[in-house]
């Protein structure tokens, strides 16, 4: 890597270990889960970024769908995203469960926010899976592009729909995670988490993008090169 | 609009030359019903409560076979092309085959609701609003089935990733339509019968708008 490419992700380094000593060292232990609880520190960024992942999926899609002469750009950049989405959510839905165990009792329930989840989660592996599995180029940007608009405007609809599923039979009131308020140095390392969580999201998205671009440009020249023989 | 009837038309004759598809289409979801019948113990109670649930299964699977179906037998025989190639506006092709696909559906909707009520449930409390549910329900998994069905035609193991895409996608869908279904079917109490069917009817908005406004990216070759 050249030397300002290397910035980003030392930046991101930098901060995931500042947020790692907070969260370790600095946050004070949950009264009533104990240290199981600084799990939220990184369960909570994670659903954040995931989030913010699959927000960068529908706006490249859209672009990808305008015909614009850098589609491929915005391909490259939904792929990448979308793969960060994924591995966050499911960051999301291991980190939840092993925290739902010591709390809850259960590895598992179908609350309406981990429902939810399960269900982006299939949307964007379907995505990936769609992808993996049709010829690389323009149609399959465009159809990929058509998944990823379909699936942030569904998201929305999913969510509430559940939230109704799950109205019709309440669940037992469920620890609230942070409990009732945050104390400030909760808050804070929290904050901090989240930064860290962003930076190191755009840092991978940006790696991820460049060694798309470069797979990309070593097919044209193996194609040409086929041609040439 | 004539073009819309030609097709449809095109799609009815197909189909009564042999009652083939639907034919089959029934006795597949009679088979998914049966399978699911053992599911529960003999004498469970949770029969008629369940009987929605595996009604929308029947219904899902069988309008997956339907919505791939009709892509693929005209990709066979070249007829894709064929129509690609004419002047017919990609909506209105779109329309004629959600179009088509969903009166099939409604014909399988009309002959399953009944059944599901002999088989499962003690007191079908509306056989009629039943089959209503169902085929709204089936019209916004049918606008999107196709979209996707378009969109997973040109892929590898297309048949698999239909409804890897779609299911999830028609979560809200299922919701609705299973919980209304348990109401007509089995007398579940259900605090809000308009939210369920608010909800299903701006679900089938949604997927019908979406798909008219994207149809166009999908069939570009």
């Amino acid at each position: 890597m050249t030397e300002r490419t290397r910035t980003l992700p030392l930046i991101a380094l930098v901060g995931v270990t500042v947020a790692l000593v907070l969260i370790f060292l600095y946050a004070p232990t949950e009264a009533l889960q104990g240290n199981i609880q600084r799990i939220f520190y990184i369960h909570v960024p994670s659903a954040w970024i995931a989030y913010l992942a699959f927000i960068v999926v529908a706006v490249s899609s859209v672009l990808v769908l305008a015909r614009r002469t850098d589609w491929r750009r915005w391909d490259r950049m939904a792929s990448a995203a979308a793969e960060l989405g994924v591995v966050f959510t499911t960051i999301v839905l291991t980190t939840g469960p092993i925290w739902g165990r010591r709390v809850w009792g259960v590895w598992w329930v179908w609350d309406a926010r981990l429902t939810s989840t399960l269900v982006l989660w299939l949307i964007y592996v379907g995505y990936l899976v769609f992808r993996a599995m049709t010829p690389h180029g323009e149609r399959r940007a465009r159809l990929a592009a058509v998944i990823g608009v379909i699936g942030a405007v569904d998201i929305p609809v999913i969510h509430f729909a559940v939230i109704w599923w799950r109205t019709l039979h309440p669940l037992p009131t469920v620890l609230r995670p942070g409990g009732p308020q945050l104390p400030g140095s909760m808050l804070f390392t929290l904050m901090v988490s989240l930064v860290a969580f962003t930076i190191l999201f755009v840092a991978l998205l940006i790696i991820r993008m460049g060694i798309a671009d470069a797979a990309d440009r070593i097919e044209e020249i193996e194609a040409v090169g086929l041609e040439r023989v | 609009m004539r073009r819309l009837g030609w097709l449809l038309w095109k799609d009815a004759i197909t189909e009564l030359r042999s009652f083939e598809r639907l034919s089959t289409l029934v006795l597949f979801a009679v088979a998914v019903l049966l399978t699911l019948h053992f599911s529960l113990p003999p004498e469970s109670t949770a029969r008629p409560k369940a009987a929605a649930g595996f009604l929308w299964a029947a219904l899902l699977f069988a309008a997956l076979l339907e919505i791939r179906r009709s892509f693929e037998s005209e990709r066979k025989d070249g007829t894709l092309d064929g129509l690609r190639a004419s002047p017919i506006d990609p909506v209105v092709l779109y329309a004629a085959k959600v179009a088509s696909s969903l009166v099939i559906l409604t014909v399988l909707a009309a002959a399953l609701v009944p059944l599901t009520a002999l088989f499962f449930s003690g007191r079908p409390a509306g056989l009629l609003p039943a089959v209503g549910v169902a085929v709204l329900g089936l019209l916004g998994l049918v606008a999107w089935g196709t979209l996707f069905a378009g969109v997973a035609s040109g892929t590898r193991a297309g048949e698999i990733v239909l409804p890897v895409l779609l299911f999830p996608l028609v979560v809200p869908q299922t919701i609705a339509c299973v919980r209304l279904l348990a109401y007509y079917l089995a007398g579940d109490k259900l605090s809000s019968v308009s939210t369920g069917f608010v909800l299903l009817g701006a679900f089938d908005v949604l997927s019908l708008g979406t798909s008219l406004l994207l149809f166009d990216y999908v069939l570009d070759e």
